[in-house]
């Protein structure tokens, strides 16, 4: 019976791919009719997946929107000075060969001088994507990123790598790129929920089931302070850059500015709603609705 | 005859492209791939907006690692579609939830049982009944399932990403189909009898 029941399994596996291929279920059949009612059902059982699949909607738009987020990432990475592997990699593969430990010393004490003396990094903090320094930048976030030791260290690393973002994203919208801008916000949104999943917070949009609903989830969290100040010392400057950055963008763009700036005040807004309040136990529960008060 | 995969591609001199920073390799890889990932993790998330977030993650992930992908025996394919099931893990483990049925899914048809042209139609199934009945699976013959005929891997590939042999995945196959089969007829009886390439 074993043997009987491997060989079904290569029958039917064969008519599935014939399936996947063009054929049709009678066809599959008739090549086999001796299995035929039993491979039936499930041929078509198979096709109920395949076409419950295939009937998803919005493909050809998410494929468009996906490609055009997907050739950002992939220019600023060609950009960049180390493609592949991360510079990081390359360093600890390095360090490994005993013949380059002495050049990669060397190299290591010449860094930690141009980092130190603060001359580059001071420059690099200003610059935006697409500028030769900014790779020192964004290589200094990620080297902080990873001396933090714990959980709401990185989420305020997170925090500030979001604010960051979002500066280089109104000074790119001020100088008419807003096609790096639009790069940044999908950055900005990611640093924001990986800072909100560290500090213990879920952010939950679901426009099929709520359009324009938000839930805001937290844990008792009672060292959300420093997350809070960081947001709260940082919102006059971010306001006032986000205002210039509207009046600046050249008008023909300035919808497009208004999209991305609205974007990113909307993640600001919930983030700073959850880390704000919180109910009599000390557990922080929030309803928001986007556009509207927010509120326990 | 790979299920769903366009053969003349050359997938592995695209790859090697990409590894080496080639621009043209990587979106060619992506306008490859795109459909079928967008697909299995739609299929699984069951929100367009979420599964669009997702895939572009999954499209990131790859850009970022690819120079770590080595040909150790297993495709592409598997490499790409295992980073799109962990974030679809991770997706749920953030988000604290599975998926629900969304009023339009239990209206939608999905054409089951209309799709050979061979009027065989007695009625056809609706999205929420399909993934009614996937609940039903074991967690590894879902993932089969999806993998096969959401992702359109070929079998060999679905061995890959779940980490078995393909003789269990074509006995993971097999029992999924049946438990997905007898889950449907629960749904509606009438359609145990109605149709029949069987018969002369």
């Amino acid at each position: 019976m074993a043997d009987l029941g491997r060989d079904f399994d290569d029958i039917l596996d064969e008519c599935l791919e014939r399936l996947a291929a063009g054929d049709t279920v009678s066809e599959c059949c008739a090549r086999y009719p001796e299995h035929a009612d039993e491979l039936e059902p499930l041929l078509l059982s198979a096709s109920a997946v395949r076409q419950t699949a295939r009937a998803t909607p919005h493909l050809a738009v998410a494929r468009a929107r996906g490609y055009e987020r997907f050739s950002q990432a992939l220019a600023q990475r060609s950009a960049a000075p180390a493609p592949s592997p991360s510079l990081w990699e390359r360093l600890n593969s390095m360090l490994r060969t005993p013949v380059a430990r002495p050049v990669m010393a060397a190299f290591a004490a010449v860094l930690v001088v141009l980092f130190v003396a603060g001359g580059t990094s001071a420059a690099a903090r200003s610059s935006v994507p697409g500028e030769p320094l900014y790779w020192v930048k964004t290589t200094q976030e990620n080297i902080s990123l990873r001396m933090q030791r714990d959980d709401m260290g990185r989420s305020e690393q997170h925090a500030r790598m979001a604010n960051e973002r979002s500066s280089e994203m109104h000074t790119l919208i001020e100088r008419g790129n807003l096609h790096e801008a639009e790069a940044l916000v999908v950055r900005f949104r990611r640093h924001i929920n990986q800072s909100a999943q560290y500090a213990g917070i879920a952010i939950v949009v679901n426009p099929v089931e709520m359009p324009n609903r938000v839930i805001v989830h937290l844990v008792p969290a009672p060292q959300l302070t420093p997350l809070r100040a960081l947001f709260d010392s940082s919102e006059k400057q971010r306001l006032y850059s986000r205002d210039l950055a509207l009046q600046s963008a050249p008008s023909a763009e300035r919808l497009r500015a208004q999209i991305m700036i609205g974007q990113c005040d909307f993640w600001y807004k919930v983030f700073q709603s959850a880390l704000h309040g919180q109910d009599e136990e000390g557990r922080l529960i929030f309803r928001a609705v986007a556009g509207s008060s927010f509120g326990p | 005859m790979k299920a769903g995969v366009d053969v003349d591609i050359d997938v592995k001199a695209l790859v090697d492209g990409a590894q080496k920073g080639d621009q043209a390799s990587f979106a060619a890889l992506y306008e490859h791939f795109f459909d079928r990932i967008y697909r299995y993790v739609s299929f699984k998330l069951r929100d367009p907006v979420e599964a669009e977030d997702v895939t572009g993650e999954v499209f990131l992930k790859m850009l970022e690692s690819i120079h770590s992908f080595k040909w150790q025996g297993f495709p592409f394919s598997s490499w790409l579609f295992r980073i799109a099931h962990n974030l679809v893990v991770d997706h749920f483990r953030r988000k604290g939830k599975r998926p629900t049925v969304y009023i339009d899914e239990v209206s939608q048809s999905v054409g089951a049982y209309s799709w050979d042209a061979e009027g065989f139609i007695d009625r056809k199934l609706t999205l929420g009944e399909v993934y009614g009945a996937m609940s039903g699976l074991t967690d590894l013959q879902r993932e089969v399932i999806t993998l096969r005929f959401a992702g359109e891997l070929s079998l060999a590939e679905t061995a890959e990403v779940v980490g078995r042999k393909a003789n269990a995945v074509k006995a993971l196959q097999h029992a999924g189909l049946k438990k997905l089969r007898s889950l449907m007829e629960d749904k509606e009886p009438s359609l145990a009898g109605a149709i029949g390439c069987g018969e002369a």
